[in-house]
């Protein structure tokens, strides 16, 4: 190409189209993706149902002909509950309810991990071994058992709260990778010229630090959506969810709490499988993302 | 700055600075690495003023110390006839706007994510310089004045789609814009190869000599050094060994390093096509 057709494309534009022919190449990235899809599209589609009949509503739709359990039918697909709702309406719900806590909580989580791994890179001494302390005493906290412990003490919980919950406890592992990557660059002499050139540290790590570690807060963005989905299923499971939002783990505490576990296996086994689809999913995107990521890490790494 | 315009514009006293690097991590002994070691030397207003040495000589460390980049242990750096170690608040801006730097590599010195206008612009808007039409005619004339024109071909590109000697003239145009009075060129061309080099060196004269503005240049070169420079100290072992005129120094040195400076350079055939050129 010479320099005339050159085109004017920003550099996070061209990183990201490379990276997105590397991991379409990747096998395990395009399942992730296309289950993700799959997921997606049960989102988009779980506003159908109650418009067809009010009966579909999953929270409050109730079959007046049905009055226990019933199996896959015509009226119902996947089956009833045991007051008459339709459990596909529920499951498709509950696919919007995941990607509600799991990318909100991660987002959060990489909003917080971000902030504290830039600031305790760049500062380092004091303020880096505190806040590197504080995010060890977080790590080593078993999280589900304070959440428990929360929601035991304070009754039931809203699903933006077990959401907030869910962050605040994600952030150590991603500010510790962004720290990393804040020393290396802080080492890099941009950063030299932008001090040289009168820049705040503020400007230093929103203009110069935060663009650089941005690709790799994505790819534990990937990661943490996984967590957050299986903390919110496991919470809600065990009683601690938030009561007026159909999740995948709501229904499982309802199957259980009826008696269901190992009379309906129509009822259990859904919403158990896209738990585990939905965090396949996403898990297979991030180790996709990672090798996309790594090797140019590791080649701009050898440039130093 | 008038009232100290007869003074040299950077005075260096007695300038110490140690690294601790920790030896093992079980007995905690540390060891005090001396990487400038009391150096004093003076540079005078509008000259071309040449720092060199050998690879671990400790040009970088001075140099970053007068950029007020890193603390230093005992001694004084004067700018202007200002004490640069306590610089505050206004002071220190005012200070940031007179003194920039060249760096080294130009493949590690300009962030990948800014465009070159965003590059170049970023010093008049850390000094809230002018308003956004102002700023693109500032940064217009002064990356064309580094050689890259139109300029308005450059701007929109990052630094990926630029050439080593490319992204070092954008670099330069970035250290200018602010219109310093002072500017520390630390090995600019080290990564370049030499015709780059010489282009870049020829750049660099044409600037001190236009915009009057006063040149510590970097090298373990003494070729280079000796095209560009009218003094130069050269500086062993974070110890200045001996100053003087260039040519002084390159005819008649007086110390065995120097020497084995001169030596090291395999001939003054490249100093001889530069002098020849100008
Ligand atoms: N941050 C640091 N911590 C510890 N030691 C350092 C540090 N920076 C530099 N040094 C040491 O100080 C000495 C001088 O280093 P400096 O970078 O100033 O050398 P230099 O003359 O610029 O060399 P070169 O020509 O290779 O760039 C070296 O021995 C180096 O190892
Ligand atoms: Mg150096």
């Amino acid at each position: 190409m010479s320099k005339e057709t050159r085109s004017q494309k920003s550099y996070t534009w061209q990183r990201f189209l490379e990276g997105w022919s590397l991991f379409y190449e990747n096998l395990v990235g395009r399942i992730g993706l296309i289950l993700l899809l799959v997921f997606g599209l049960m989102a988009v589609c779980s506003y159908i149902p109650p418009l067809i009949d009010p009966m579909y509503h999953p929270m409050t739709g109730v079959d007046p002909d049905v009055f226990r359990s019933t199996p896959p039918s015509a009226a119902h697909w996947l089956g009833t509950d045991n007051i008459g709702r339709d459990l596909l309406s529920q499951l498709l719900t509950g696919a919007r309810i995941a990607f509600l806590v799991g990318i909100s909580a991660a987002f959060m989580s990489i909003v917080f991990g971000t902030l504290i791994g830039m600031i305790a890179g760049y500062a380092g001494r004091l303020t880096d071994s505190l806040l590197m302390r504080f995010a060890d005493m977080i790590m080593v906290m078993p999280s589900l058992l304070v959440v428990l412990l929360l929601s035991s003490l304070f009754g039931q919980l809203n699903i933006w709260i077990i959401v907030l919950l869910i962050a605040l406890f994600r952030w150590p592992g991603i500010s510790r990778v962004i720290r990393a990557q804040t020393l290396s660059l802080k080492e890099r002499p941009f950063i030299d010229t932008a001090r040289v050139a009168g820049a705040s540290n503020l400007r230093i790590i929103f203009r110069h630090i935060l663009p650089n570690v941005l690709p790799m807060a994505l790819l534990y963005m990937t990661f943490r959506v996984t967590s957050a989905i299986i903390v919110e299923a496991a919470l809600a499971f065990l009683g601690f969810g938030d009561p007026n939002t159909v999740s995948w783990g709501m229904m499982l505490q309802w199957v259980w709490k009826t008696g269901h576990m190992f009379q309906a296996p129509y009822w259990l086994l859904p919403p158990g499988i896209c738990i585990s689809l939905i965090t396949l999913a996403f898990y297979m995107i991030g180790r996709a993302m990672e090798e996309v990521l790594d090797p140019r890490l590791r080649k701009e790494e050898q440039k130093v | 700055m008038s009232s100290s315009s007869r003074s040299p514009i950077l005075q260096v006293e007695d300038l110490l600075k140690t690294y601790r690097t920790d030896r093992s991590l079980i007995k905690r002994s540390s060891v005090k690495l001396t990487a400038v070691n009391r150096i004093s030397l003076e540079i005078e207003r509008g000259e071309f003023f040449g720092l060199v040495g050998a690879s671990g000589s400790g040009k970088t460390t001075l140099g970053r110390l007068i950029l007020k980049l890193e603390p230093f242990d005992a001694g004084s750096i004067r700018f202007n006839d200002l004490q640069i170690h306590g610089l505050k608040g206004s002071k220190l801006k005012a200070f940031r706007r007179q003194i920039q730097l060249i760096p080294q590599d130009p493949y590690q010195s300009l962030n990948p994510y800014l465009s070159v206008f965003d590059t170049i612009a970023e010093p008049l808007i850390i000094h809230r310089m002018g308003n956004p039409g102002e700023r693109k005619v500032r940064a217009r004339d002064a990356l064309e004045a580094a050689g890259l024109s139109p300029a308005d071909d450059f701007f929109p590109r990052y630094p990926h789609q630029l050439s080593g000697g490319q992204r070092q003239r954008a670099a330069i145009a970035r250290a200018m814009v602010l219109k310093p009075e002072f500017v520390v060129a630390d090995e600019p061309t080290s990564m370049l190869d030499a015709s780059i080099s010489f282009t870049i060196f020829k750049l660099l004269s044409e600037i001190q000599k236009q915009k009057k503005v006063t040149f510590l240049f970097i090298t373990h070169d003494l070729a280079a050094a000796r095209f560009l420079c009218n003094r130069i100290a050269v500086i062993n072992q974070g110890e200045i060994v001996e100053s003087g005129p260039t040519l002084d120094i390159i005819e008649n040195p007086q110390t065995e390093y120097t020497k084995s400076l001169i030596q090291a350079q395999p001939s003054f055939s490249f100093a001889q096509k530069a002098a020849a050129a100008t």
